[in-house]
């Protein structure tokens, strides 16, 4: 199955630990697709670099839209707003940190 | 940062000319071209035709809340209006096949109504509105409707959530890109001083160019 890798940007105003990150990640998209929907994503965190505020996520091809609609709703971690902004998608990890063309 | 190119905000008139000096000043730092926009929301039809009479020539981007049918019928109707926009939060009022015949703007949906989810089935009337639409063909803006820079998404992810709520991958292209640049285009060229009528440009007069 291919993959597709997302470079999010976390605007948060607290420290994020990769464990919080991830399980805002997993909770929007268990509440908005379901436990079928959290299969068929197959969410993994490639990597999270909180002094930079980045992080690169993977999911299954066919369920891009979902997991960029998934990250849309995420709005809050333990009652601090935060804002997970999609500034890349690409097919390989090396890809997303080249520049644009 | 997050990928635009023109940012609508809507300004109280009482401070619209200083307000978007400022704004714009600002935006332009971060090569953001910015647009005046106004939202309407009215109690009745003579109250929305009236705001119309006084508002439209002022702003590049005219919007009315529909908060009851009356007002729905005649927004959708009024060649004045650029977007008309539905509360999903709502429960009186939805966007019914009736209202998507006489539209003749764009049918808007703001992300932060669905950020900021009143009650549960918010998604779901997202959801039929986005049906209606495609299925009368209804021009659609997605837009962020933000208060806070917290809100802000990228248009890409605004795409996504088009394409969730079951718009084609085109459609929800053109909603976020084209339908929205298309609506500030037409009306900055209607707002310009060589403008006369729908067709009719003055392209030049004796002795002036």
């Amino acid at each position: 199955m291919s993959k597709r890798y997302f470079m999010v940007r976390v605007i948060f105003e607290k420290q994020l630990t990769e464990q919080r990150l991830i399980e805002a990640m997993a909770t929007s998209i268990a509440k908005h697709f379901g436990e079928v929907g959290m299969a068929s994503i197959n969410l993994r965190l490639i990597r999270y670099d909180p002094e930079r505020a980045e992080a690169v996520v993977a999911c299954e091809k066919s369920t891009t839209d979902q997991l960029l609609t998934a990250l849309t709703f995420v709005r809050e971690v333990d009652g601090v707003p935060i804002s997970l902004l999609v500034v890349r998608i690409s097919g390989t990890i090396k890809s997303l940190s080249k520049p644009k063309k | 940062m997050a990928g635009y190119r023109s940012v609508a905000l809507t300004i109280p008139t009482a401070i619209l000319n200083e307000y978007l000096k400022a704004s714009a000043q600002c935006f332009d730092q971060v090569g953001l071209e910015t647009v005046s926009r106004i939202d309407l929301a009215c109690s009745n039809r003579y109250e929305l035709l009236k705001l119309l009479r006084r508002f439209r020539s002022q702003y590049d981007v005219v919007s009315v809340k529909c908060t009851n049918q009356n007002v729905a019928a005649i927004a959708c109707r009024d060649r004045r209006v650029d977007v008309v926009f539905f509360d999903p939060n709502n429960r009186n009022m939805k966007f019914t096949h009736t209202l998507a015949r006489l539209l003749n703007g764009a049918l808007e949906l703001n992300l932060s109504f669905l950020l900021i989810r009143e009650s549960g089935d918010a998604l779901n009337k997202a959801m039929r509105q986005m049906a209606v639409a495609r299925e009368h063909r209804v021009k659609v803006v997605l837009s962020s409707g933000c208060t806070s820079p917290k809100m802000v998404r990228t248009p890409m992810q605004t795409k996504a959530v088009g394409v969730t709520l079951g718009l084609s991958e085109a459609q929800s292209a053109e909603a976020v890109s084209s339908v929205p640049y298309s609506i500030i285009q037409s009306n900055k060229e209607r707002r310009s001083p060589l403008y006369i009528e729908e067709g009719v440009r003055l392209v030049g007069r004796n002795g002036l160019k």
